[in-house]
């Protein structure tokens, strides 16, 4: 079995935007489009150590965030020029079978796409917080996210994304259907 | 024709090192006298469609799906001397690949597990562009919520790069600047259905499947017209649900996680099926549930069955036919034979007769073998529904007309009940658990297809899940689920030259030759298997390595539960 005391997990930050020739990312099947970003204001980033410390679940009913999402806005297009969200139950079994707050996070700018899974759930006030992970929803923290606000009418949050050793990304998701099954 | 799975332990023989086969022969150079393009080329074996000469232009090297290269300046004397020529990351948050890279004049072209595609010069690692289309990853009922994909590559015919995606859409790029020239809907995602597969590319038609067998997902195979993406033909590998053994509802299975396979000589194309579902609990759909967990034989141009071998009646276990299937020319009986192989989840390897479908040697046996049918209260399996070979291919070398299998040795607990919450296999019919105190070990096996006798076979520490490559330097390259990549001699077994990468590895390597050098390239970043059982770190990085390279030191990945 590999040593878990010696390989510490670490990003690799790629340029996205010396690609050479890249092609525009068309229309998903059964997905609205995202209208042009606009960008929204940088929100306050938050620690794998804040979500290890966050009170578990939502801040609000989740009825009020299940669902799915398109992005409207980035404050890094060569990151995030479109992007879905959907944010979902999930049952795990452990350390317990539970039914928990999760997430898939797709992300496409310019020449690359980034798949992010949000667990770990939590809430530091009003402010939702997740572990963000890529590959598989067991791997090590890759980031966070913070919920950042959540305006129930207009059924749109703002979600930073705060990559380890990488710059915060915000982005303004619209939710388009309450179901999170497609 | 079927065969049954045995019911009786069977432990796989450790073949001795007969070395009856011909020597391997090379005229190869190395990295400081470098030779001609030809002289990289092995006397013995000059490209053709059955192998790759200085390019690997499609998934297996060549249309018949062999993963031989004919290069041979990387030998068994000098691979102590190979080295990183270059490597690339694919992505701030790239995981976990098992892309299998074809290479075309200079440019190499792979994909990532989020259905990118890219293209590198091939010498120095410079990307020339990439593709990132905007697939839903949610979208697939059976994967989506749960959300892991891979992609295993492209196919590249008439100056366009074909890949499939996990929104079900066939996809064509050009080959000259990755800009998207359509894309078009090949199934229908809101069954579970999803892409995991490269295309195939033959005259003017593209061939793929889809996958999903676990979560009641109803196969196929079809034909593209490689202009517009418009279907030409389709075969369902089960009936529809409801209709012969496939129970009403969401049942099916019989699905395509590979390539399939052209033979061009004589147009016939090769396809693996996977289990039926339920995939362990059999009640429901009496007899031997055809066509799953079988190699067909389609007539390319017009998908008419020629004939179907089924590797396990009325599957019981999850063995899945998921690996390509492989196209030779052998011995048998003394008479030459045109041959298909396959190895299957099931951890049995098949040789069969290419024109009957009927078995050349009786089955043989790669790893631990030990089958009851699985109960409520659990029964050990082995191997386990995620041992065997899962969707790694085989390479068949026709300098000593052997071919080279990898397996997963790993027994598990198959128990009938309800699903494993969160599993995604909404069809399983139990849950699958890996006892701590048995062996999860890797496997390398070489067998004579003259006489279907094990020639080698090695046992590693970690699975090899990713298949194997044989050059004509007379060497087996092949990769574990930890992160290191080994070369084998080809006609002992022995370990010639091995490296670890830091991060693991689902996938096989390709050969190819620009400048008088020969290359050995990879994608490493491990499959999902591999990181659920902790076995290595997960990425997502191209290696490409050559004689007298830069030291080979690990890698960082993106950490995985290993790391």
């Amino acid at each position: 079995m590999p040593d878990r005391r010696r390989v510490i997990p670490v990003l690799v930050l790629l340029s996205l935007t010396g690609a050479g020739c890249t092609s525009a990312a068309p229309v998903p099947a059964g997905g609205p489009a995202s209208s042009p970003a606009s960008a929204p204001r940088p929100g306050p980033a938050v620690s794998v150590a804040d979500v290890a410390r966050a009170a578990p679940g939502w801040p609000a009913p989740k009825a009020a965030y299940l669902g799915r999402y398109k992005l409207t806005g980035s404050s890094d297009p060569s990151f995030a020029r479109a992007g879905l969200l959907t944010l979902f139950m999930r049952t795990i079994t452990k350390p317990k079978k539970m039914v928990v707050p999760s997430g898939i996070l797709s992300v496409y700018g310019p020449g690359a796409t980034s798949v992010l899974y949000l667990s770990q759930f939590g809430h530091l006030g009003q402010r939702g917080v997740a572990d963000v992970t890529a590959g598989l929803y067991a791997a090590p923290p890759a980031g966070t996210v913070a919920l950042t606000a959540f305006t129930a009418d207009s059924h749109t949050l703002t979600l930073v994304l705060s990559p380890s050793g990488g710059a915060p990304v915000t982005m303004r998701f619209t939710r388009y259907s309450a179901d999170p099954h497609p | 024709m079927s065969w049954r799975a045995p019911r009786a332990l069977a432990a796989v023989t450790l073949a001795a090192l007969t070395a009856g086969a011909a020597a391997c022969t090379s005229s190869g150079g190395t990295a400081r006298s470098v030779p001609s393009s030809a002289a990289l080329l092995s006397d013995a074996v000059r490209p053709g469609p059955a192998a790759a000469g200085m390019t690997w232009p499609v998934f297996g090297g060549g249309t018949d799906n062999t993963r031989f290269s004919a290069l041979g300046q990387i030998t068994t004397g000098n691979v102590a001397r190979l080295g990183v020529a270059w490597s690339k990351p694919l992505g701030q948050f790239s995981s976990l690949n098992e892309s299998y890279p074809v290479m075309i004049g200079r440019t190499v072209y792979l994909t990532t597990s989020t259905d990118e595609v890219m293209a590198f010069d091939a010498a120095t690692g410079v990307r020339n562009w990439s593709y990132a289309p905007m697939v839903d990853f949610s979208l697939s009922r059976g994967v989506g919520g749960y959300g892991v994909a891979v992609n295993r590559g492209v196919a590249i015919s008439g100056g366009k790069v074909y890949l499939l995606t996990f929104d079900d859409r066939l996809r064509a790029v050009s080959q000259a600047t990755g800009e998207e020239l359509w894309s078009t809907v090949v199934a229908d995602a809101h069954t579970g259905a999803y892409e995991t597969s490269a295309p195939t590319a033959w005259q003017d038609l593209i061939f793929g499947g889809d996958s999903g067998s676990e979560d009641g997902v109803r196969g196929f195979v079809a034909a593209y017209h490689a202009a517009d993406g418009s279907p030409a033909w389709r075969f369902w590998t089960v009936p529809a649900p409801g209709q012969g053994w496939v129970p009403k509802g969401p049942h099916g299975g019989g699905t395509i996680y590979m390539p399939p396979t052209i033979d061009t000589s004589t147009g016939l194309l090769y396809a693996g099926t996977g289990n039926p579902s339920p995939a362990i609990v059999g009640v429901s759909r009496p007899g031997a549930d055809l066509y799953t967990d079988s190699i067909l034989a389609l007539r390319a141009r017009t998908g008419k069955l020629a004939w179907y071998h089924q590797q396990v009646a009325h599957d019981l276990w999850d063995y899945d036919a998921a690996a390509p299937v492989m196209v030779f020319n052998t011995v048998a009986g003394g008479k030459p034979v045109r041959a298909v192989a396959e190895a299957g989840k099931s951890g049995y390897f098949f040789i069969i007769d290419a024109k009957t479908g009927k078995n050349l040697f009786a089955p043989v046996p790669f790893v631990t073998q030990h089958h009851t049918p699985p109960t409520s209260a659990g029964t050990l399996e082995c191997p386990g529904s995620q041992g065997g070979s899962q969707y790694g291919p085989a390479a068949f070398s026709p300098q000593t007309r052997t071919a080279f299998v990898t397996g997963l040795n790993m027994c598990m607990m198959l128990k009938v009940g309800p699903v494993s919450p969160g599993s995604g296999e909404k069809d399983f019919g139990g849950t699958a658990t890996v006892p701590p105190d048995l062996p999860q070990t890797g496997t390398v096996t070489a067998v004579d297809t003259t006489t279907g006798k094990v020639r080698w076979h090695v046992t590693l520490p970690y699975p090899m899940i990713g298949g194997a490559t044989a050059t004509a330097g007379g060497l087996v390259f092949a990769g574990d689920a930890h992160g290191t990549l080994y070369a084998f001699d080809a006609r002992t077994g022995a370990i010639r030259w091995h490296a670890y990468l830091g991060i693991a590895i689902g996938a096989a390597p390709i050969a190819y030759a620009v400048g008088g050098t020969e290359y050995i390239a990879l994608v490493a970043g491990g499959s999902p298997l591999s990181a659920n059982y902790h076995w290595g770190n997960i990425g997502a990085r191209m290696i490409v390595l050559r004689l007298g390279g830069s030291p080979v030191r690990p890698y960082p990945g993106t950490g995985g539960p290993g790391a």
